[in-house]
């Protein structure tokens, strides 16, 4: 059984959102400094589960996102609504490995001025790219005595990018 | 020859550029769905293959390809699951709704046209 929820929590949010980021070929690191830069947009997908439920946002000034984005074709916010779900993506399948099932809606951008990040928070996280931000919250209700433990019967899940052929 | 069509059905407009860029470098000619309900509307004999998300709005890619196999008259178009899930019993489900494949996004585009061809080729 993982002792401290919340920091496991935090730990598969950061590090699944390092991954996605490094497959677009953008390194990304964690901070602490509250951004200089606004961010530009922020996505957001909400999710359900008998253990967890909540919302996950990611928001990005324009540079990370552009620098992402593989060739000019699509739009920003189509751009970001892709990106955030692929991070819960991410999130929802090593949550599986301890036998968590999460349910995901479709993701949503919002634009405006001043969407600034509380990286403070329990499950907020802040990064720095290459000339700009990106940052994470992981909005949750956790149930009551809830407790991540890895999966006795475990099975080896499929990753990102893997091709199963029936 | 003419070129085969595959239809990607995904509520992304990102993800259905990047299959399509993908495909159509490899040769194929590539028709886009943005849901479950536009993927039905568009499937007709000249489709060749189908590429479809999970999770979209209005019906979902696992309930559009049940409801294709129901129907009878399209059930062997081969059809390649694209998600970020990667639940086992969402897999069984696909597999038993008739799926070929299922690749778990963000997806390597080499590794999406070898799927393609081989299962256009079985057809």
């Amino acid at each position: 059984m993982v002792s401290d929820l919340s920091s496991c929590l935090a730990d598969v949010v950061q590090q699944s959102c390092i991954a996605l980021f490094s497959h677009y070929r953008v390194e990304i690191a964690a901070s602490v400094r509250q951004p200089s830069q606004e961010v530009a947009l922020c996505g957001i997908i909400g999710f359900t589960g008998d253990d967890l439920k909540g919302s996950l946002m990611l928001a990005c000034s324009r540079e990370p996102l552009e620098l992402a984005r593989d060739g000019g074709e699509v739009t920003m916010r189509d751009w970001l609504a892709e990106l955030t779900n692929q991070l819960l993506g991410r999130v929802k399948n090593r949550l599986l490995a301890f036998g968590t099932v999460i349910h995901c809606s479709t993701p949503v951008v919002l634009g405006g001025e001043r969407i600034a990040p509380i990286a403070s928070q329990p499950l907020g996280h802040l990064f720095t790219a290459d000339g700009g931000v990106v940052s994470v919250w992981f909005d949750t209700v956790i149930r009551p005595g809830f407790a991540l433990s890895p999966r006795a019967d475990a099975v080896e899940l499929p990753s990102e990018g893997d091709a199963l052929m029936f | 020859m003419s070129a085969k069509r595959v239809l990607i059905v995904d509520d992304s407009q990102t993800v259905r550029l990047q299959v399509a860029k993908a495909l159509s470098c490899a040769g194929y000619e590539v028709l886009e769905a943005i849901d479950g309900v536009d993927g039905q509307d568009k499937i007709d004999a000249s489709v060749d293959m189908l590429i479809c998300d999970v999770n979209m709005p209005r019906m979902n890619g696992l309930e559009m390809l049940e409801t294709i196999k129901r129907d009878g008259k399209n059930a062997n178009l081969p059809c390649l699951m694209l998600t970020t899930e990667c639940q086992p019993q969402m897999i069984e489900r696909a597999k038993k709704a008739g799926a070929k494949g299922w690749i778990i996004k963000p997806f390597k585009a080499e590794l999406l046209v070898a799927a393609v061809t081989k299962l256009v080729a079985a057809r």
